[in-house]
Protein backbone atom coordinates (compact mmCIF):
# COMPACT_ATOMS: atom_id res chain seq x y z
CA UNK A 1 0.00 0.00 0.00
CA UNK A 2 2.46 2.31 0.97
CA UNK A 3 4.64 1.71 -2.27
CA UNK A 4 1.39 2.36 -4.36
CA UNK A 5 1.10 5.49 -2.66
CA UNK A 6 4.72 6.52 -3.02
CA UNK A 7 4.43 5.45 -6.98
CA UNK A 8 1.33 7.57 -7.03
CA UNK A 9 2.95 10.77 -6.32
CA UNK A 10 6.25 10.30 -8.21
CA UNK A 11 6.96 13.10 -10.64
CA UNK A 12 6.31 11.71 -14.09
CA UNK A 13 4.53 8.78 -14.98
CA UNK A 14 4.28 6.71 -17.89
CA UNK A 15 0.51 6.22 -19.91
CA UNK A 16 -1.59 3.10 -18.47
CA UNK A 17 1.11 1.88 -15.90
CA UNK A 18 -2.00 1.85 -13.46
CA UNK A 19 -4.94 -0.70 -13.51
CA UNK A 20 -8.20 -1.11 -11.82
CA UNK A 21 -10.59 -3.93 -11.58
CA UNK A 22 -13.32 -5.47 -10.46
CA UNK A 23 -14.35 -9.29 -10.52
CA UNK A 24 -17.77 -9.85 -11.98
CA UNK A 25 -17.65 -13.32 -11.46
CA UNK A 26 -17.14 -12.20 -7.00
CA UNK A 27 -20.67 -10.35 -7.30
CA UNK A 28 -22.39 -13.90 -7.83
CA UNK A 29 -20.91 -15.29 -4.59
CA UNK A 30 -23.69 -13.25 -2.93
CA UNK A 31 -22.73 -9.96 -3.83
CA UNK A 32 -19.55 -9.93 -2.88
CA UNK A 33 -18.02 -6.50 -3.41
CA UNK A 34 -14.55 -5.98 -4.91
CA UNK A 35 -12.01 -3.87 -6.48
CA UNK A 36 -8.05 -4.46 -7.10
CA UNK A 37 -5.37 -1.77 -7.81
CA UNK A 38 -2.40 -2.64 -10.06
CA UNK A 39 0.39 -0.76 -10.56
CA UNK A 40 3.25 -1.95 -13.56
CA UNK A 41 6.78 -0.84 -12.40
CA UNK A 42 8.56 -2.73 -15.32
CA UNK A 43 7.21 -4.01 -18.55
CA UNK A 44 6.61 -7.60 -17.40
CA UNK A 45 5.54 -6.91 -13.68
CA UNK A 46 2.95 -5.23 -12.08
CA UNK A 47 1.93 -4.98 -8.25
CA UNK A 48 -1.56 -5.27 -7.12
CA UNK A 49 -3.58 -4.85 -3.81
CA UNK A 50 -7.12 -6.23 -3.98
CA UNK A 51 -9.79 -5.88 -1.16
CA UNK A 52 -13.23 -7.91 -1.39
CA UNK A 53 -16.10 -7.41 1.16
CA UNK A 54 -19.50 -8.74 1.33
CA UNK A 55 -21.53 -7.46 4.75
CA UNK A 56 -24.61 -8.92 3.53
CA UNK A 57 -27.10 -11.20 5.08
CA UNK A 58 -30.28 -12.69 2.80
CA UNK A 59 -33.14 -14.53 3.95
CA UNK A 60 -34.41 -17.83 2.81
CA UNK A 61 -37.80 -19.73 4.69
CA UNK A 62 -37.35 -17.00 7.30
CA UNK A 63 -33.95 -17.78 7.74
CA UNK A 64 -30.84 -16.39 7.22
CA UNK A 65 -28.44 -16.99 4.16
CA UNK A 66 -24.94 -15.54 4.46
CA UNK A 67 -21.56 -15.68 2.50
CA UNK A 68 -19.86 -12.97 4.43
CA UNK A 69 -16.40 -11.80 3.71
CA UNK A 70 -13.54 -9.12 4.35
CA UNK A 71 -10.65 -10.24 2.45
CA UNK A 72 -6.89 -8.25 1.84
CA UNK A 73 -4.86 -9.36 -0.66
CA UNK A 74 -1.35 -7.80 -2.27
CA UNK A 75 0.74 -9.46 -4.93
CA UNK A 76 2.03 -8.76 -7.97
CA UNK A 77 1.39 -10.25 -11.28
CA UNK A 78 4.06 -11.51 -13.86
CA UNK A 79 3.01 -11.15 -17.71
CA UNK A 80 5.64 -12.79 -20.01
CA UNK A 81 4.87 -10.73 -22.69
CA UNK A 82 3.59 -7.21 -21.83
CA UNK A 83 2.08 -5.94 -18.70
CA UNK A 84 -2.00 -6.14 -19.33
CA UNK A 85 -1.56 -8.03 -21.90
CA UNK A 86 -2.01 -11.80 -22.90
CA UNK A 87 -1.27 -14.61 -20.03
CA UNK A 88 -0.46 -14.18 -16.39
CA UNK A 89 0.66 -15.45 -13.66
CA UNK A 90 0.33 -14.21 -10.32
CA UNK A 91 1.41 -14.78 -6.59
CA UNK A 92 -0.07 -12.85 -3.30
CA UNK A 93 -0.37 -12.79 0.23
CA UNK A 94 -4.01 -12.51 1.26
CA UNK A 95 -5.86 -11.76 4.86
CA UNK A 96 -9.56 -13.22 4.94
CA UNK A 97 -12.02 -12.71 7.44
CA UNK A 98 -15.10 -15.22 7.06
CA UNK A 99 -18.92 -15.71 7.97
CA UNK A 100 -20.43 -18.09 6.20
CA UNK A 101 -23.94 -20.13 7.14
CA UNK A 102 -27.39 -20.85 6.25
CA UNK A 103 -26.61 -22.18 3.22
CA UNK A 104 -27.10 -25.75 3.23
CA UNK A 105 -27.85 -25.83 6.83
CA UNK A 106 -28.16 -23.24 9.61
CA UNK A 107 -24.84 -24.57 10.56
CA UNK A 108 -22.30 -21.20 10.39
CA UNK A 109 -18.72 -21.11 10.04
CA UNK A 110 -16.80 -18.01 10.50
CA UNK A 111 -12.89 -17.26 11.34
CA UNK A 112 -9.97 -16.11 9.81
CA UNK A 113 -7.59 -17.31 7.00
CA UNK A 114 -3.97 -16.03 6.35
CA UNK A 115 -2.10 -17.44 3.94
CA UNK A 116 -0.75 -17.46 -0.05
CA UNK A 117 -1.87 -17.86 -3.45
CA UNK A 118 -1.06 -18.50 -6.80
CA UNK A 119 -2.62 -17.45 -10.05
CA UNK A 120 -2.65 -17.40 -13.50
CA UNK A 121 -5.34 -16.33 -16.78
CA UNK A 122 -5.15 -14.21 -19.34
CA UNK A 123 -6.05 -10.84 -20.22
CA UNK A 124 -7.96 -9.89 -23.66
CA UNK A 125 -7.79 -6.21 -24.71
CA UNK A 126 -11.48 -4.81 -25.26
CA UNK A 127 -9.98 -1.60 -26.02
CA UNK A 128 -6.97 0.31 -25.38
CA UNK A 129 -8.33 1.04 -21.79
CA UNK A 130 -10.57 -2.07 -20.64
CA UNK A 131 -9.47 -5.66 -20.57
CA UNK A 132 -11.11 -8.42 -19.96
CA UNK A 133 -9.32 -10.66 -17.27
CA UNK A 134 -9.36 -14.48 -16.74
CA UNK A 135 -8.28 -16.25 -14.28
CA UNK A 136 -8.26 -18.83 -11.54
CA UNK A 137 -6.64 -19.70 -8.49
CA UNK A 138 -5.98 -21.20 -5.24
CA UNK A 139 -4.72 -20.31 -1.80
CA UNK A 140 -3.92 -22.31 1.35
CA UNK A 141 -2.85 -21.06 4.83
CA UNK A 142 -3.67 -21.33 8.11
CA UNK A 143 -7.89 -21.12 9.43
CA UNK A 144 -8.58 -20.19 12.40
CA UNK A 145 -11.88 -20.89 12.97
CA UNK A 146 -15.16 -21.41 15.01
CA UNK A 147 -18.71 -23.94 13.85
CA UNK A 148 -21.90 -22.43 15.21
CA UNK A 149 -25.58 -23.81 15.45
CA UNK A 150 -26.83 -21.19 13.35
CA UNK A 151 -25.80 -17.48 11.87
CA UNK A 152 -26.97 -15.62 14.76
CA UNK A 153 -26.34 -17.00 18.51
CA UNK A 154 -26.53 -20.97 18.93
CA UNK A 155 -24.42 -23.02 20.50
CA UNK A 156 -20.34 -23.66 19.45
CA UNK A 157 -20.16 -26.51 17.74
CA UNK A 158 -16.30 -26.78 16.99
CA UNK A 159 -13.74 -24.62 17.52
CA UNK A 160 -10.05 -24.44 16.39
CA UNK A 161 -7.12 -23.96 14.04
CA UNK A 162 -6.29 -26.53 10.83
CA UNK A 163 -4.29 -26.11 7.78
CA UNK A 164 -6.42 -25.62 4.33
CA UNK A 165 -6.19 -25.38 1.12
CA UNK A 166 -8.96 -23.73 -1.34
CA UNK A 167 -10.03 -22.93 -4.59
CA UNK A 168 -9.79 -18.82 -4.78
CA UNK A 169 -9.92 -15.84 -7.46
CA UNK A 170 -11.83 -17.45 -9.98
CA UNK A 171 -11.71 -14.25 -12.39
CA UNK A 172 -13.99 -12.50 -14.93
CA UNK A 173 -12.98 -9.07 -14.55
CA UNK A 174 -13.18 -5.85 -16.02
CA UNK A 175 -9.97 -3.70 -15.71
CA UNK A 176 -9.57 -0.46 -16.87
CA UNK A 177 -5.98 0.70 -17.64
CA UNK A 178 -4.22 4.43 -17.46
CA UNK B 1 -8.71 11.02 -21.40
CA UNK B 2 -6.98 8.53 -19.53
CA UNK B 3 -4.10 10.85 -17.92
CA UNK B 4 -6.44 13.41 -16.62
CA UNK B 5 -8.34 10.35 -14.71
CA UNK B 6 -8.81 10.87 -11.06
CA UNK B 7 -6.31 8.41 -9.86
CA UNK B 8 -5.69 9.70 -6.59
CA UNK B 9 -9.05 10.33 -5.41
CA UNK B 10 -10.03 6.59 -6.47
CA UNK B 11 -7.35 4.92 -5.36
CA UNK B 12 -7.67 6.83 -1.57
CA UNK B 13 -11.63 5.72 -1.49
CA UNK B 14 -9.77 2.09 -2.39
CA UNK B 15 -7.61 2.53 0.71
CA UNK B 16 -10.04 3.67 2.47
CA UNK B 17 -12.14 0.62 1.81
CA UNK B 18 -9.03 -1.70 2.35
CA UNK B 19 -8.82 -0.27 6.08
CA UNK B 20 -12.15 -0.48 7.39
CA UNK B 21 -11.08 -1.64 11.01
CA UNK B 22 -14.93 -1.19 12.25
CA UNK B 23 -16.46 -3.69 9.03
CA UNK B 24 -15.94 -6.64 10.86
CA UNK B 25 -18.07 -9.40 9.08
CA UNK B 26 -18.02 -11.64 12.25
CA UNK B 27 -20.83 -11.92 14.28
CA UNK B 28 -21.17 -10.18 17.57
CA UNK B 29 -22.43 -12.57 19.99
CA UNK B 30 -21.84 -11.51 23.05
CA UNK B 31 -25.58 -9.99 22.39
CA UNK B 32 -26.82 -13.73 22.47
CA UNK B 33 -28.41 -15.00 25.38
CA UNK B 34 -27.76 -17.71 27.39
CA UNK B 35 -28.60 -21.31 27.12
CA UNK B 36 -29.43 -21.99 30.21
CA UNK B 37 -29.50 -25.96 31.07
CA UNK B 38 -30.62 -27.77 34.29
CA UNK B 39 -30.53 -30.85 35.64
CA UNK B 40 -32.91 -31.92 38.18
CA UNK B 41 -33.26 -35.10 40.12
CA UNK B 42 -36.24 -36.86 38.71
CA UNK B 43 -39.46 -36.78 40.88
CA UNK B 44 -42.90 -38.35 40.67
CA UNK B 45 -44.73 -35.02 40.67
CA UNK B 46 -44.85 -32.17 38.68
CA UNK B 47 -42.86 -29.15 38.80
CA UNK B 48 -42.82 -25.52 38.09
CA UNK B 49 -39.82 -23.43 37.26
CA UNK B 50 -40.02 -19.94 37.64
CA UNK B 51 -36.90 -17.56 35.54
CA UNK B 52 -36.72 -14.30 36.37
CA UNK B 53 -33.80 -12.09 34.21
CA UNK B 54 -34.21 -8.93 32.38
CA UNK B 55 -36.68 -10.28 29.77
CA UNK B 56 -38.69 -10.61 32.58
CA UNK B 57 -40.43 -13.80 34.57
CA UNK B 58 -41.23 -16.78 32.74
CA UNK B 59 -43.18 -19.72 34.12
CA UNK B 60 -42.43 -23.39 32.59
CA UNK B 61 -43.53 -26.90 33.98
CA UNK B 62 -41.32 -30.06 34.18
CA UNK B 63 -43.52 -33.06 33.66
CA UNK B 64 -43.19 -35.87 36.45
CA UNK B 65 -40.32 -37.88 35.95
CA UNK B 66 -38.36 -35.46 34.01
CA UNK B 67 -35.05 -34.44 34.74
CA UNK B 68 -33.72 -31.30 32.02
CA UNK B 69 -34.82 -27.88 32.11
CA UNK B 70 -33.72 -25.80 29.10
CA UNK B 71 -34.74 -22.21 28.41
CA UNK B 72 -32.97 -19.18 26.69
CA UNK B 73 -32.43 -16.23 29.03
CA UNK B 74 -30.27 -12.76 28.73
CA UNK B 75 -26.92 -12.43 30.13
CA UNK B 76 -26.47 -11.16 33.39
CA UNK B 77 -27.96 -11.75 36.71
CA UNK B 78 -30.88 -14.29 36.30
CA UNK B 79 -33.12 -16.34 39.40
CA UNK B 80 -33.99 -20.06 38.87
CA UNK B 81 -36.96 -20.80 41.67
CA UNK B 82 -38.83 -24.47 41.38
CA UNK B 83 -41.23 -26.65 43.68
CA UNK B 84 -42.70 -29.52 43.59
CA UNK B 85 -45.26 -30.33 43.54
CA UNK B 86 -46.36 -26.72 41.81
CA UNK B 87 -49.80 -26.61 43.84
CA UNK B 88 -49.35 -23.85 46.41
CA UNK B 89 -46.71 -22.20 44.88
CA UNK B 90 -47.15 -18.19 43.91
CA UNK B 91 -45.40 -17.93 40.98
CA UNK B 92 -45.71 -14.38 40.88
CA UNK B 93 -43.73 -13.68 43.95
CA UNK B 94 -41.46 -17.33 44.31
CA UNK B 95 -43.25 -17.81 47.62
CA UNK B 96 -44.80 -20.81 49.39
CA UNK B 97 -48.06 -19.57 51.48
CA UNK B 98 -49.54 -21.49 54.14
CA UNK B 99 -53.48 -21.50 53.26
CA UNK B 100 -55.04 -19.94 57.03
CA UNK B 101 -56.12 -22.82 59.47
CA UNK B 102 -53.96 -25.22 57.78
CA UNK B 103 -50.43 -26.84 57.93
CA UNK B 104 -47.60 -26.49 55.31
CA UNK B 105 -47.66 -27.42 51.98
CA UNK B 106 -45.49 -30.35 51.51
CA UNK B 107 -43.89 -28.84 47.98
CA UNK B 108 -39.88 -29.35 47.39
CA UNK B 109 -38.29 -26.16 46.86
CA UNK B 110 -35.29 -25.06 44.76
CA UNK B 111 -33.65 -21.88 44.41
CA UNK B 112 -30.59 -20.17 42.92
CA UNK B 113 -29.34 -17.20 41.41
CA UNK B 114 -26.64 -16.92 38.54
CA UNK B 115 -24.65 -14.44 36.90
CA UNK B 116 -24.37 -15.29 32.95
CA UNK B 117 -21.72 -14.16 30.93
CA UNK B 118 -21.31 -17.08 28.38
CA UNK B 119 -23.64 -18.97 25.79
CA UNK B 120 -24.37 -21.92 27.66
CA UNK B 121 -24.73 -23.05 31.94
CA UNK B 122 -25.16 -25.84 32.84
CA UNK B 123 -26.15 -26.74 36.70
CA UNK B 124 -27.22 -29.93 38.49
CA UNK B 125 -29.83 -29.20 41.64
CA UNK B 126 -31.26 -30.73 44.36
CA UNK B 127 -34.55 -30.34 45.95
CA UNK B 128 -34.32 -28.75 49.62
CA UNK B 129 -37.10 -29.87 52.11
CA UNK B 130 -38.09 -26.55 53.94
CA UNK B 131 -41.11 -28.43 56.22
CA UNK B 132 -40.63 -30.93 59.18
CA UNK B 133 -43.61 -33.66 59.21
CA UNK B 134 -44.18 -33.76 63.28
CA UNK B 135 -46.05 -36.77 64.14
CA UNK B 136 -48.16 -36.65 67.63
CA UNK B 137 -48.21 -39.93 68.64
CA UNK B 138 -50.47 -39.23 71.94
CA UNK B 139 -50.53 -42.52 74.66
CA UNK B 140 -53.82 -42.49 76.30
CA UNK B 141 -55.83 -45.12 78.03
CA UNK B 142 -59.44 -43.58 78.31
CA UNK B 143 -59.58 -42.16 74.62
CA UNK B 144 -58.91 -38.31 73.70
CA UNK B 145 -61.42 -35.90 74.35
CA UNK B 146 -58.73 -33.28 73.22
CA UNK B 147 -57.55 -31.80 70.21
CA UNK B 148 -54.45 -30.31 69.92
CA UNK B 149 -53.57 -27.20 67.64
CA UNK B 150 -49.72 -26.06 66.63
CA UNK B 151 -49.54 -22.18 66.34
CA UNK B 152 -46.01 -20.18 65.13
CA UNK B 153 -44.80 -16.70 63.67
CA UNK B 154 -44.16 -18.23 60.19
CA UNK B 155 -46.72 -17.92 57.42
CA UNK B 156 -44.79 -19.29 54.46
CA UNK B 157 -41.69 -19.93 52.61
CA UNK B 158 -39.38 -18.35 50.39
CA UNK B 159 -37.79 -20.27 47.44
CA UNK B 160 -34.95 -19.92 48.63
CA UNK B 161 -36.75 -21.58 52.12
CA UNK B 162 -36.28 -18.65 53.64
CA UNK B 163 -39.44 -18.26 56.45
CA UNK B 164 -41.92 -15.60 55.71
CA UNK B 165 -43.37 -13.88 58.77
CA UNK B 166 -47.05 -13.99 59.90
CA UNK B 167 -49.35 -15.99 61.92
CA UNK B 168 -49.86 -20.22 61.76
CA UNK B 169 -52.58 -21.90 63.44
CA UNK B 170 -53.27 -24.86 62.17
CA UNK B 171 -55.46 -27.57 64.16
CA UNK B 172 -54.96 -31.43 64.49
CA UNK B 173 -57.48 -34.57 66.13
CA UNK B 174 -55.84 -37.70 66.85
CA UNK B 175 -57.11 -40.96 65.09
CA UNK B 176 -58.45 -44.23 66.87
CA UNK B 177 -54.48 -45.06 66.83
CA UNK B 178 -53.65 -41.57 68.82
CA UNK B 179 -51.69 -40.39 66.18
CA UNK B 180 -51.84 -37.59 64.10
CA UNK B 181 -49.87 -35.10 62.14
CA UNK B 182 -49.03 -31.64 60.96
CA UNK B 183 -46.24 -29.98 58.63
CA UNK B 184 -44.25 -27.14 59.67
CA UNK B 185 -42.78 -24.68 57.61
CA UNK B 186 -39.07 -24.36 58.89
CA UNK B 187 -38.44 -21.95 61.78
CA UNK B 188 -36.60 -19.18 63.19
CA UNK B 189 -36.72 -19.57 66.76
CA UNK B 190 -38.10 -21.32 69.09
CA UNK B 191 -41.66 -19.94 68.94
CA UNK B 192 -43.93 -23.16 68.22
CA UNK B 193 -46.50 -23.68 70.70
CA UNK B 194 -48.37 -26.50 71.46
CA UNK B 195 -51.76 -26.31 72.53
CA UNK B 196 -54.66 -28.34 73.59
CA UNK B 197 -57.87 -27.82 72.92
CA UNK B 198 -61.00 -28.87 74.59
CA UNK B 199 -64.14 -28.29 72.22
CA UNK B 200 -62.21 -26.10 70.15
CA UNK B 201 -61.54 -23.68 72.37
CA UNK B 202 -57.79 -23.74 74.11
CA UNK B 203 -57.42 -25.06 77.42
CA UNK B 204 -53.85 -24.44 78.15
CA UNK B 205 -50.64 -24.04 76.02
CA UNK B 206 -46.98 -25.56 75.86
CA UNK B 207 -43.60 -24.26 74.62
CA UNK B 208 -43.62 -26.99 71.60
CA UNK B 209 -40.37 -25.04 69.81
CA UNK B 210 -38.59 -24.90 73.32
CA UNK B 211 -38.78 -28.33 73.39
CA UNK B 212 -37.89 -29.25 70.12
CA UNK B 213 -35.03 -26.85 70.52
CA UNK B 214 -33.66 -28.44 74.15
CA UNK B 215 -34.41 -31.88 72.45
CA UNK B 216 -31.80 -30.69 69.48
CA UNK B 217 -34.16 -30.62 66.48
CA UNK B 218 -31.78 -28.54 63.55
CA UNK B 219 -34.04 -25.87 62.10
CA UNK B 220 -31.40 -25.10 60.22
CA UNK B 221 -30.65 -28.46 58.45
CA UNK B 222 -30.42 -28.07 54.33
CA UNK B 223 -33.15 -30.41 54.37
CA UNK B 224 -35.90 -30.91 57.79
CA UNK B 225 -35.44 -34.15 58.79
CA UNK B 226 -39.26 -35.43 60.24
CA UNK B 227 -39.87 -35.69 63.96
CA UNK B 228 -42.58 -37.95 66.22
CA UNK B 229 -43.25 -36.70 70.16
CA UNK B 230 -44.66 -39.10 71.68
CA UNK B 231 -47.19 -37.32 74.27
CA UNK B 232 -47.69 -38.79 77.38
CA UNK B 233 -51.21 -37.52 78.06
CA UNK B 234 -52.92 -37.78 81.54
CA UNK B 235 -55.83 -35.57 83.47
CA UNK B 236 -53.07 -33.71 85.19
CA UNK B 237 -50.04 -33.57 83.21
CA UNK B 238 -47.98 -33.98 79.47
CA UNK B 239 -45.11 -35.18 78.70
CA UNK B 240 -43.64 -34.83 75.86
CA UNK B 241 -40.90 -37.46 74.76
CA UNK B 242 -38.31 -36.39 71.78
CA UNK B 243 -35.12 -38.54 70.98
CA UNK B 244 -34.75 -39.48 74.54
CA UNK B 245 -35.38 -36.04 75.79
CA UNK B 246 -38.75 -35.55 77.84
CA UNK B 247 -40.49 -32.95 79.51
CA UNK B 248 -43.28 -33.04 81.84
CA UNK B 249 -45.98 -30.28 82.38
CA UNK B 250 -48.67 -29.99 84.62
CA UNK B 251 -51.94 -28.47 84.62
CA UNK B 252 -55.51 -28.85 85.96
CA UNK B 253 -58.13 -29.45 83.61
CA UNK B 254 -62.05 -28.50 84.07
CA UNK B 255 -63.89 -31.01 81.71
Amino acid sequence: MILLLAAMTAGTLKAQDWSLSTNIAAYADFGTLNAEVGYAFSRHWNAAAAVRYNPFTFESDGEPVQSRQRTFAAGARYWPWHIYSGWWLAGRAQYQEYNRGGIRSPETREGERVGAGIAGGYSYMLTPWLNLDLGVGVWGGLDRYAVYECPVCGLTLDRGRTLFFLPDDIRIALSLIF
Amino acid sequence: MMKTFPRIPVLAGILMLVSLPGCSVLEDRDLCPTQLLLQFPPLDAPAVVVVESSKGRSVDTLAAGSRDFRTLVPRGPVRVSAACPPEGFETGTSRLPVPPDADCPEVLLFSRKYDLSGESCRDSLGWRKHFCRLELRIDCRNGVPYAFAVSGGVAGLEAEGRPVPGTFRCQVRPDASGRCRICLPRQPDASLMLEILLDGSPVTSFALGEFLAAAGYDWTAENLEDTTVAVDYTRTSLTLRYRGWSETFRFNVVI
